[in-house]
């Protein structure tokens, strides 16, 4: 199959349409460039029966499915919604509620793009004829001589790669990310241009299904009693209490309910077996090296490497929105990878995605999900003055 | 845009003369309560459309024809007709019904009806009436065919046996699926009150009605307004609809014959196709006899809500049973209550013709289901 970044070629292309506007304005330009498309929006949660967001402004609750409708109505694509909510349940939102029990903080949308995006939804267009998946995403795809590349996105603000680390070499060229060449307030021009409802749509959240807080839900769905623990210092020294560690996230600094102390306090740690929380102060939270697993490579080099053999400079990012940092990355044998701050570093949280980009900062070289600490180390783990190993050295 | 039209039971096209009809309609506003001319022309339009609906269904002079939103609306119309001002007594019903008739035995159910179900076997056959069935039967509501498999329901001999046995009891039947497939006459079938629905049969979606049988039912509005449709209904009259329905009745009433004789056809055309094209699918066929627009059929391997998209992008329109206005697809309720699974009611698909369709088209069609489950099953 020829690669759908050329629209001559005949191509026909899914587009998932959440709702909002990137999405809209991506339909808009693969119609206007001659594509045949379809708009698809992914019932992934029912909101009605759970709760959430249908009265903010989100993606993918019952009205963001009106304005998508509307939206292909106008650009004149035929739309469709696409039942996933019991794939989402078990991929995204059961990761997600089971990672907070653990003491690890999920990254459901990378579970989403990686599971049901770029996943279910690509094999299901794929039955029906249509062989590329296209989403409103702000990251870019390119090709050389070697390969397929992904790359930031054209708006720094707004670039959204960190959460597409889990493409292959093959899906590259069947994927479209038709705004990524685009920055924000041009997206918005041309959805004004073209009378789309959704031209002035505020960005939808991060956390699409949350409404509320974070721990609420993962009491509430996952069906568990939350059970309390201790808040203590990394000397162990008991500084207060907590309802469940499903509140905490490593790195944390507000709403940890202790007071008092001179300097602000961090979560360090989360320990499910003692649901201990112990916190400290910034300078404790660092380390100079961490382990990822459940890898991707992305570049064409590293992909038919199976990641770097050697350690190779690259800048790590380590949360959405965070700027990254210079370290070295290599291959375990394990399968895992081992990360190595250069100079800065950055608060490490178990279960969020670790993506490097090349030292250019620009191209996705791969990523995995940052490997939770040891059962009970807690600050011992790779830590620099805690003399602590790595899972692999 | 073009585009052929096999899910007709969900909407039909405007017939021909529906929209020459509407092409040559004036526009003048128009209330057929008013007394000047602009009044008793709307008056005319609607009392010629029901002398139109009557001629169509046999209606005899005892029987009124009252208009209604929908089929919606006239199903829940018998129900109060049939239960206002009676404190209990038991409701017959099928477990296939209209999402409507079963939502309104519900909210009897609530209000003190004990409601009791005949169910439908794989082959489409009606459990037999319960022996125990007696003079304390209300209310009968029994589909004449269904709408998702196109299987009919012995009506009249239905109505028959209740009636010796519940000589009080309302019978009513749902006949939105079988009009125009097949000449119908509620009195003769020996029923009280049968509903209609515009758009299944080519006139403007948003009208439909309520037969009834003026001498057994006693009348009421379920809308509390004005005296419309002889107190039948409140509410100013929907004309432009209502003319519609009386101009696509006087069209088929014309046609019924041709309408017939072309979908027989039409239907041993499809069911041929379906086995050299598709030898593997399984249709569901009925000891009692179906409709002949209509068949449902099991693509085995191919999730229908796929297919369904699949075809419409080749400019088929097609459905996987019953339209769904809620946008998530769930299984049919009609196939599990006849004892499929879930897996068999996720990959049926339901082939519902128009009453006017060349021989070409209708191939044309299964040709493109054909292609489209060969790219299905390529995929996999
Ligand atoms: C058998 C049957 N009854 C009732 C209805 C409801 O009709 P309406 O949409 O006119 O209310 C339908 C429409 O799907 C139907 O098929």
């Amino acid at each position: 199959m020829s690669p759908a970044q050329d629209a001559s070629n005949g191509a026909k292309v899914v587009v998932a349409m959440s709702g909002g506007v990137d999405s809209s304005v991506a339909a808009l330009l693969l119609h206007e460039q001659g594509y045949e498309i379809i708009g698809v929006s992914m019932q992934v949660w029912d909101y009605r029966q759970h709760g959430g967001c249908d009265s903010r402004a989100t993606c993918c609750a019952p009205s963001d499915f009106m304005d998508a409708r509307q939206v292909a109505a106008r650009v004149g694509v035929p739309y469709y919604v696409f039942d996933f909510e019991e794939l989402f349940r078990h991929e995204v939102i059961d990761r997600f509620v089971e990672s907070y029990h653990a003491g690890v903080t999920p990254n459901p949308c990378v579970d989403c793009n990686n599971r049901v995006k770029f996943l279910a939804l690509r094999e299901r267009a794929r039955r029906m004829g249509f062989y590329s998946v296209a989403t409103g995403h702000y990251a870019q795809i390119e090709r050389s001589e070697a390969g397929w590349h992904l790359k930031r996105g054209q708006d720094g603000e707004k670039d959204q790669s960190y959460f597409l680390y889990g493409l292959r070499q093959e899906e590259l060229p069947h994927t479209l990310f038709p705004v990524g060449g685009m920055t924000k307030a041009q997206v918005r021009e041309l959805a004004r241009e073209f009378g789309l409802k959704t031209a002035e749509k505020p960005e939808s959240q991060d956390v699409c299904f949350v409404s509320g807080s974070v721990g609420e839900f993962v009491t509430r769905i996952g069906g568990r009693k939350s059970q309390g623990g201790a808040i203590v210092n990394s000397q162990g020294e008991i500084l207060g209490s907590h309802e469940g560690i499903q509140n905490f996230t490593v790195g944390q600094r507000r709403g940890l309910g202790v007071s008092g102390t001179a300097e602000p306090l961090y979560v360090l740690a989360i320990d499910r077996t003692s649901n201990k929380v112990t916190v400290g102060v910034r300078s404790e939270l660092e380390r100079e090296s961490f382990s990822v697993q459940e890898l991707n490579w992305v570049s064409p080099a590293l992909a038919t490497a199976g990641g770097p053999q050697e350690p190779i400079e690259v800048v790590a990012q380590l949360r959405y929105r965070n700027p990254g940092v210079r370290a070295t990355v290599r291959t375990c044998a394990d399968g895992s990878a081992e990360v190595r701050f250069l100079n800065e570093w950055t608060p490490v949280t178990p279960g969020q995605a670790c993506v490097f980009y090349d030292k250019s900062n620009t191209e996705v070289l791969g990523g995995g999900r940052i490997l939770s600490h040891p059962v009970g180390s807690g600050l011992q783990w790779g830590h620099r003055q805690g003399l602590g190993r790595t899972a692999c050295s | 845009m073009d585009y052929i039209n096999f899910d007709a039971n969900a909407g039909h096209t405007l017939l021909s003369s529906v929209r020459s009809f509407l092409a040559d309609f004036d526009g003048a506003a128009r209330n057929p309560s008013s007394v000047h001319r602009g009044g008793q022309a709307a008056r005319v339009l609607i009392e010629e459309a029901r002398d139109r609906v009557s001629t169509l269904l046999r209606l005899p002079p005892s029987y009124r024809v009252v208009f209604t939103s929908g089929a919606t609306e006239a199903n829940n119309l018998a129900f109060y007709l049939a239960t206002c001002g009676h404190a209990a007594g038991t409701i017959l019903t099928t477990a296939v019904e209209h999402p409507c008739v079963l939502a309104s035995a519900d909210h009897a159910a609530g209000h003190g009806f004990q409601i009791r179900s005949l169910t439908v076997q794989r082959n489409g056959t009606l459990t037999p009436l319960p022996q125990d069935i007696g003079s304390e039967l209300r209310f009968a509501s029994l589909m004449l065919a269904n709408n998702e498999t196109g299987h009919c329901f012995p009506v009249e001999a239905l109505a028959r046996a209740i009636r010796s046995k519940a000589p009080h009891c309302v019978l009513h039947s749902d006949v939105v699926a079988a009009l125009g497939k097949m000449a119908i006459a509620p009195a003769e079938l020996r029923l009280d009150m049968a509903t209609i629905s515009g758009h299944k049969v080519g006139a403007l979606t948003g009208v439909g009605a309520l037969i009834v049988d003026t001498t057994r039912v006693q009348c009421r509005s379920l809308l509390r307004g004005g005296p419309q449709e002889l107190r039948w209904r409140a509410g100013t009259e929907n004309v432009l609809g209502i003319a519609s329905l009386g101009v696509a009745a006087k069209e088929i009433h014309e046609r019924q014959d041709e309408i017939m004789k072309r979908l027989s056809r039409q239907r041993r055309m499809v069911l041929q196709m379906l086995e050299e094209l598709l030898p593997d699918t399984i249709v569901h066929h009925a000891a009692n006899g179906a409709i002949d627009s209509t068949i449902s059929v099991r693509v085995t391997g191919c999730p229908a809500d796929d297919l369904v998209v699949a075809a419409d992008t080749r400019g088929l329109h097609i459905s996987s049973g019953a339209a769904c206005a809620s946008g998530k697809p769930e299984s049919s309720h009609v196939l599990r209550g006849m004892g499929f699974d879930d897996t068999h009611a996720s990959e049926t698909i339901r082939i519902s013709l128009e009453l006017f369709m060349d021989d070409s088209v209708v191939e044309r069609g299964m040709e493109i289901l054909a292609e489209c489950v060969a790219t299905m099953r390529g995929a996999q």
